[in-house]
């Protein structure tokens, strides 16, 4: 059984900062559906985004690659991507890779909002 | 005795016996017929037979290997043999006539030069009618059916009874007996009614091209009737020729009418069968060339496998062009284009023909035929310029169920096109789809094998970067495997010695398999190689491997990479983790997972990268060991569905006491799982035990 299931991303939205709620299974069949909604957050110049992980069952390298992609543009312009409410195993993928040294993964999505919230 | 020489013998023989039998007949002449009349028929009768016999044989060896023709030299074969025998037929008739005319049969009666002219002349007519008969039966054997060789059989047994009959009534000079009469009337009745009935195909006749079949049914015809004329004076006791010739050469007259009641019924009714046919020859003829048209498209489609489209269209749309006897034509591809016309030479029509043809564009992938462009105001507005388009037929395209473009075929002449030739038509429609479809798919697989070459080289190239063999190490035991999922994999590991001659160990993954991850393996190795010698631990390798890839490739892709250092003989190492899967250590029967703090490659600058990068160090007992790996061994599929994961690596690991039987053990139960898994990550494993008594 391939991993390339179902992968739907939830938008919220918290004053300036966009909170992305990705669902299910986050692989190279399904990065790009994440890469688009990325590409136009940023393209109307939002670059608060917090990615909630809650309901992320599994994540691959490609998807890891997403957020490489579009870190540096992001904080060129002030903002950030900030992680938030993984569970064990998607934590351990990031934290395998290093990620925790990199980019700011919380355990609540409160958490997350205060840093940008402090920020300013 | 070869052929040629037995052909020599018997012509020899047959001038022999002629010559003899000509001073014979003069010598008799010159004596008195009263007097040796008796004698003079018994002369008369042997020395005809001897003639005949050996006419006869001379020509039955001549035919004997020409008797079985081959179907395709039947129709030349015909013609020409046809003539000659309508020649001889000819000349026979007329020679008869001749002699049948009362001045000149005075003036050669009675004389010696009389009695030549009239040898030579009757010769030639034996030797003529044994050409004709020897045609008519070769015309027949070789269309032959079922029954016609045994009716062939009683037909030459009746006219040997014919002949026997003959030679009574020579002999005995029964002339008036009514029984004898009757009876040898009745035999070449029933002669005559098997010649009628005899079975020979036919269906020949109507497959002949329209002048052939005139010519059949003229010479069959002339045939019919000079036979006719002969045989009826042959048997006609007024005959003033063939009184004479009974003179000379008795009961051979008889052998005349066999032989021109044969040519006369066997031309008489290829007559009437080549007449019942011949108003069809033109349909005929149409229909076998349309068959002919077929067999060379087909010929061609097979033919045509690694041609180019357009030259298969083009060829297609000639021989379309040459079925239909059509006027022009062109086709018109997706794009609009027209690059094939023909019977259109003017440029500036190539508007109208381009918008009459989008006309066509959405109708469904059928032929259409448009009998008459004067029934429809549109076409004819949009023709009116091109006068030679009277009727059009149009034949879509398709390859792979898209439609590729249609192909039109125009007459000068209104009703010129008609509906039936939808049907071959339709055979053409699907026999460029064919051809088309055929080349494509060769040309896909001649790239298919082309790239599958290109990988298989790749693979070669890709395995030299790797370490051929592993240094043998003082009281430390190697063993690595690595399978790449495809041709080509990401994954890399390798042992290279240190500026201060320390070997350190390297495995590592580059994310993603196949090509782009085996060229990020590629360039990894030309950094290795370069820094290896620069710097003294695996750390600071790993450092220099930042320093140098950082930003320099895409931001997507990720290398991880771990390292062990062998700092002495004495079990003392050192392990570094950038990013990669952390590292099993097997100490006796206990089993840590080592997982030194450290970031991917490329993924941080050097001073983040620098800053959490943690190097340990490990003192390994006797019979210790440390294993490295890539992903692509924990995340195979096992017989559950789920992931593999560490666990079986590590009973392995406990179950084996040399880095060789671990490897092995490992490899032989992931093989299993291999089996069921569609795709798998490339794998690799890297054991180092440390055994101080192998050496």
């Amino acid at each position: 059984m391939e991993k390339s299931e179902k992968f739907y991303i939830n938008k919220r939205e918290h004053n300036d900062i966009v909170i992305l709620e990705l669902n299910g299974y986050l692989d190279a069949h399904t990065s790009p559906i994440f890469e688009k909604e990325l590409e136009s957050i940023i393209e109307n110049k939002i670059y608060k985004i917090i990615i909630n992980f809650k309901n992320l069952d599994y994540i691959s390298s490609a998807g890891l690659g997403v957020f490489m992609g579009y870190i540096e543009n992001v904080r060129n312009n002030n903002g950030d991507i900030k992680l938030t409410e993984m569970n064990s195993k998607v934590f351990s993928v990031f934290d395998l890779l290093g990620f925790p040294a990199l980019f700011d993964i919380d355990i609540t999505e409160i958490d997350s909002i205060k840093r940008f919230e402090n920020k300013n | 005795m070869n052929f040629l020489t037995k052909k020599i013998l018997i012509l020899s023989l047959l001038v022999l016996i002629f010559v003899v039998k000509l001073i014979g007949d003069i010598i008799l002449f010159s004596i008195s017929d009263e007097l040796l009349k008796i004698s003079g028929s018994l002369w008369n009768y042997i020395t005809s037979i001897l003639i005949l016999s050996f006419s006869l044989i001379y020509f039955y060896i001549e035919s004997k290997n020409e008797f079985n023709i081959k179907y395709d030299e039947l129709n030349s074969f015909f013609n020409v043999n046809l003539y000659q025998t309508t020649f001889l037929i000819f000349i026979s008739f007329i020679i008869i006539s001749f002699y049948n005319n009362i001045n000149i049969y005075e003036y050669i009666k009675d004389s010696y030069f009389g009695l030549i002219i009239k040898s030579f002349t009757f010769l030639y007519l034996i030797i003529s009618s044994i050409i004709v008969i020897n045609f008519c039966l070769k015309t027949i054997w070789s269309r032959r059916k079922k029954n016609t060789r045994e009716i062939i059989v009683v037909l030459t047994i009746s006219a040997f009874i014919v002949l026997i009959f003959s030679s009574i009534e020579y002999f005995f000079k029964i002339e008036h007996n009514l029984l004898f009469n009757i009876s040898s009337v009745i035999v070449f009745l029933f002669y005559v009614i098997l010649l009628l009935y005899l079975p020979f195909k036919k269906n020949w006749i109507s497959f002949l091209s329209k002048k052939n079949k005139t010519i059949l049914l003229l010479l069959s015809l002339i045939n019919f009737i000079f036979s006719l004329s002969i045989f009826i004076d042959s048997i006609n006791v007024e005959s003033l020729f063939f009184k004479e010739f009974n003179n000379l050469y008795s009961i051979t007259s008889t052998f005349i009418s066999l032989t021109f009641a044969f040519s006369a019924i066997l031309n008489a009714r290829l007559f009437l069968n080549s007449m019942i046919t011949y108003p069809s020859a033109k349909i005929f003829e149409r229909k076998n060339q349309e068959l002919n048209n077929l067999t060379n498209l087909n010929k061609f489609i097979s033919d045509s496998i690694n041609k180019e489209p357009e030259f298969i269209l083009k060829t297609i749309f000639n021989l379309a062009l040459e079925t239909l006897e059509a006027n022009g034509g062109w086709i018109i591809n997706e794009k609009k284009e027209i690059n094939i016309i023909y019977g259109i030479n003017k440029e500036s029509l190539k508007n109208q023909i381009i918008q009459f043809s989008s006309l066509f564009e959405n109708l469904p992938n059928e032929i259409q035929i448009i009998e008459s462009i004067s029934q429809n105001s549109l076409y004819e507005k949009i023709l009116k310029d091109i006068n030679n388009i009277k009727s059009i037929i149009t034949i879509p395209i398709s390859v792979f169920e898209k439609t590729k473009g249609i192909m039109f075929i125009f007459k000068n002449e209104d009703y010129g096109i008609d509906f039936e030739v939808i049907k071959i038509m339709g055979a053409f429609k699907e026999n460029i789809k064919i051809a088309l479809e055929n080349a494509h798919l060769f040309r896909e697989s001649i790239e298919k094998e082309r790239i599958k070459r290109e990988l298989l080289l790749a693979q070669e190239m890709q395995k030299k970067l790797l370490p051929q063999s592993l240094p043998k190490i003082i009281n430390y035991n190697l063993s690595v495997k690595t399978l790449p999922a495809n041709e080509v994999g990401g994954d890399y590991y390798d042992i290279v010695k240190l500026k201060n001659g320390k070997y350190c160990i390297i495995v590592g993954d580059v994310s993603g398999k196949g090509i782009s991850a085996a060229f990020y393996m590629a360039q990894l190795k030309g950094v290795v190689l370069a820094k290896s010698l620069e710097v003294n631990t695996g750390k600071e390798l790993l450092i220099e491997i930042n320093k140098t890839l950082y930003g320099k490739i895409d931001n997507k892709i990720f290398i991880t990479l771990s390292t062990i250092l062998i700092d002495d003989d004495n079990g003392n190492i050192r392990l570094c983790r950038a990013g990669h899967l952390p590292a099993i250590h097997k100490n006796n029967t206990k089993i840590e997972i080592l997982k030194p703090n450290g970031i991917g490659i490329s993924l941080a600058n050097n001073s983040i990268f620098e800053k959490n990068l943690e190097e340990i160090n490990i003192k390994l007992l006797e019979n210790s060991a440390v294993i490295l790996f890539t992903d692509g061994i924990t995340e195979i599929n096992s017989y559950n569905n789920e992931e593999l994961g560490l666990e079986p690596i590590v009973e392995i690991c406990k179950q084996s006491n040399n880095s060789a039987e671990f490897v092995d053990k490992l490899f032989n139960e992931l093989y299993k799982y291999i089996k069921i898994n569609l795709n798998h990550d490339d794998m690799t494993v890297f054991a180092l035990y440390y055994k101080t008594n192998l050496n």
